[in-house]
Formats: structure tokens, C-alpha cells, sequence
């Protein structure tokens, strides 16, 4: 039988998620918000790519860090694993209050008649919720990590 | 011992660690953790666990209350002084 052969995902720096997720962060504020508020074309070439490379960085950032994705048994040790299920339940916090916001306008919006996204706009406001969402742990243990600690 | 990052344990590892020569990677090898996580426990960021504590203690060859105490330890140069204090008031 052949034998499986298993992927050992990349562990980036502390420093490299911190620069990875600032620009992913930008990218999808810059794809994603900024055709709501500015007179700029969302659909058009530029927002795409700016939208599409914050996706691209954040799941960089989500594969790379030992946050919300699948951890193998002993790649951790007891005081990372700690930290990363506080930083998963922290994260968890945020994706359940961007949820609970969004559903709230949703409900005043439809009465109050408030501006509702399209069903681009909303695609868009999804994939950059869930990039947040798989994004925010490594972000927590980037920031909690010490970058260069002296020996 | 406790496994949270406001520990109330104090210990005096950088100094069992300092003296016995020991990189934080050497200690981290012999223990099984990440060097990370010996930084963060001597600078008291990080409580270990049992087995991780007495694994410590059994690398410096002390028991583990040598190492940890859930009250301060007496700065060592006051350690130091005071048994020639106490020969000087003799």
C-alpha cells in the first residue's frame, strides 16, 4: 500500500505574520471598503487584484502560523498551546460579533430602509469577514511572541 | 503549578540556567519545549506544568521547590551576605 504522505505546513516568523497580515489587512480594506465609500469601480480590475492578494496574504498568514489551522501532535508545546486556544476563542469573539453586527443591520435596514450591499458587495464583505476570521489568531500570537529574544 | 500567563509562581531559573551554563535552546532541547517558552517562564509570563516543572528541576538536579515557590525568593546577593552577617555578629 502506498504510504500517505503528509503535509507539514510552513511556521512563519512572528515579524513575517506581522507584515503579512498588516498587508493583508490593507488590501482587504482597500478592496473591500473602499468601493463602498469612494466613488471607485469595485468590479473593476484593480479593486479585484487588490481583493484577491488580501486573500491570497491572509491565507498565507492562516497556513504559515499555528493559529486556526489544524495543528499536528507535538508541533506545540504546552505554553504555545495555551496561547493559541486563547487566541482561537478570541477569535472566535470577533468573527461572533462581526456576525452579530452584520445581522442587526440586516434587520434595522430592512425597516429603517438603510443601504443593504449588493450581491457583489456582499461577497465581498463575506470573503473579507472570513479572511479576518481565519487571520485574527495568527495575528494574536504574531504580537504576543517576542521578535528577537536575546539568549 | 498553573499554566496561565499572569503566574503567581516565582522562580529562579535564569539562575539555575546562568550557572549551569545553559543556552535557553539548550534548556528548551533537554525539556521539550520551545526556547520561547523559557523566556516567558523566567520572566514569570507563564506558569508550567507539573511534569514540565519537575522536568526543569530534574535538569539542575535540585527538587522542584528549589526552583519554584509560590513566594518570592530572597534577592541572591542577600543570600549571599547573610551567613557572613550572621558571623560578623558572633
Amino acid at each position: 500500500m502506498a504510504q500517505a504522505h503528509e503535509f507539514t505546513p510552513p511556521r512563519f516568523s512572528p515579524m513575517r505574520v506581522r507584515v503579512l497580515s498588516g498587508l493583508a489587512l490593507g488590501a482587504l480594506v482597500a478592496g473591500t471598503f473602499g468601493p463602498l465609500v469612494l466613488p471607485l469601480d469595485g468590479g473593476g480590475g484593480m479593486m479585484t487584484v487588490t481583493r484577491g492578494l488580501g486573500w491570497m496574504l491572509a491565507a498565507m498568514v492562516a497556513v504559515g502560523s499555528p493559529g486556526w489551522r489544524h495543528v499536528a501532535p507535538g508541533e506545540l508545546d504546552e505554553r504555545e498551546r495555551t496561547e493559541r486556544a486563547r487566541a482561537v476563542v478570541i477569535g472566535h469573539r470577533v468573527s461572533g460579533i462581526c456576525l452579530a453586527l452584520a445581522f442587526v443591520w440586516t434587520l434595522i435596514g430592512q425597516a429603517r430602509g438603510l443601504w443593504m450591499p449588493s450581491l457583489g458587495q456582499t461577497s465581498w464583505l463575506i470573503g473579507a469577514a472570513f479572511s479576518l476570521h481565519i487571520m485574527v489568531p495568527a495575528i494574536i500570537l504574531a504580537w504576543r511572541a517576542p521578535v528577537d529574544e536575546e539568549d | 503549578m498553573m499554566n496561565n500567563d499572569t503566574s503567581s509562581l516565582h522562580n529562579r531559573l535564569a539562575l539555575f540556567r546562568a550557572e549551569a551554563g545553559l543556552s535557553r535552546k539548550d534548556l528548551a532541547e533537554q525539556v521539550g519545549v520551545n526556547p520561547q517558552t523559557i523566556g516567558f517562564l523566567e520572566r514569570g509570563q507563564y506558569g508550567p506544568s507539573l511534569e514540565l516543572g519537575l522536568k526543569l528541576a530534574r535538569v539542575f538536579g535540585v527538587p522542584v521547590e528549589t526552583l519554584f515557590s509560590l513566594e518570592p525568593f530572597a534577592p541572591l546577593a542577600a543570600s549571599l551576605a547573610a551567613p557572613r552577617i550572621m558571623e560578623g555578629g558572633r
